[in-house]
């Protein structure tokens, strides 16, 4: 059990610290990454390969948004103007916990979906990620 | 060169009647990095070099004596055509999809290769153009994309919405 006795939640914590350079005391589970913290795409890329090395679980970039997608096609996730849909929502709600669905519909556009995601949906992704894998083995 | 077929003072010369409507759309991306970061990030990860980088990237800014430049430049590149497409770092993509290689006069061109280029092309690229620059401890990209309404290879051009519904 390569994962076993792990602590998904400090090893992410501190790979968002040491990326960004913050205080392990800033990297809050409740913080989203590109909005309170001020990731950018270099520092998700630094923080997923200190994740990787710290645990073992590897995921991309591109893995991501994926991810939170959960396999949904474009169409059926958001209309024609890229509003996430009730589908798209209740999909988000199950990777996003924290988002108030109501306060959402009609309102989220696709490319603002990142902007919600936080240090402890990243700690969910990576526990899920390597559930999946000791699953698979 | 055959004639045209409708008069030069027409507004559709040059254009096939079925796409007269719909001029080439320009898709533009721009991106700057601290040279320092990208330094830092690559030295603290070596492992992370031959993931973000071709093999020939490499090779071209380890042959310079500022590799950190060339390389931060070619990381803007790459998140340049990302922006340009519209779709960030989308399902499937890779870095090194991506690459910068240079002309013996050293002008930089793109090369897109997997996912990547099948997005550009789906969005009906005819031809993409970058411009790197670099100074005062930052390296900025900047690339253009010219897209027409149908893609050269005949297959038709997809916004990326129409791109998803299509898919």
């Amino acid at each position: 059990m390569p994962y076993e006795g792990k602590d998904f939640g400090l090893i992410v914590q501190q790979a968002v610290a040491d990326a960004l350079g913050i205080d392990l005391e800033e990297a809050v589970p409740e913080a989203t990454l590109l909005g309170d913290l001020d990731a950018e795409s270099i520092d998700l890329l630094d923080i997923l390969f200190r994740i990787e090395k710290a645990s073992e679980v590897k995921i991309k970039v591109s893995d991501i948004a994926e991810l939170l997608q959960g396999g949904i096609p474009d169409e059926e996730f958001a209309d024609e103007d890229d509003i996430i849909n009730e589908v798209g929502l209740a999909q988000l709600k199950k990777s996003l916990p924290q988002i108030d669905v109501e306060e959402l519909a009609g309102k989220l556009t696709a490319d603002e979906v990142l902007t919600l995601f936080t240090v402890q949906n990243l700690t969910d992704l990576v526990s899920e990620r390597a559930a999946l894998t000791t699953a698979s083995a | 060169m055959p004639p045209s077929r409708q008069p030069l003072r027409e507004p559709d010369a040059g254009w096939s009647p079925d796409r007269s409507a719909l001029p080439p759309r320009v898709r533009t991306g721009v991106d700057l990095v601290e040279v320092a970061r990208v330094e830092e990030l690559m030295a603290s990860h070596p492992e992370l070099r031959e993931r973000v980088f071709t093999p020939r990237e490499l090779a071209y800014c380890d042959r310079r004596g500022r590799a950190g430049e060339h390389l931060a430049g070619r990381w803007a590149a790459k998140e340049s055509v990302l922006k340009s497409l519209g779709t960030g770092m989308g399902p499937r993509m890779e870095w090194t999809d991506i690459e910068v290689v240079n002309e013996l006069g050293g002008r930089p061109r793109l090369r897109l290769y997997g996912e990547v280029e099948a997005v550009a092309r789906s969005l009906g690229m005819h031809h993409i153009d970058l411009s790197l620059s670099h100074s005062g401890g930052l390296a900025v990209a900047h690339v253009v994309m010219v897209c027409l309404p149908a893609a050269p290879d005949g297959a038709p051009a997809h916004t990326p919405h129409d791109r998803r519904r299509s898919a």
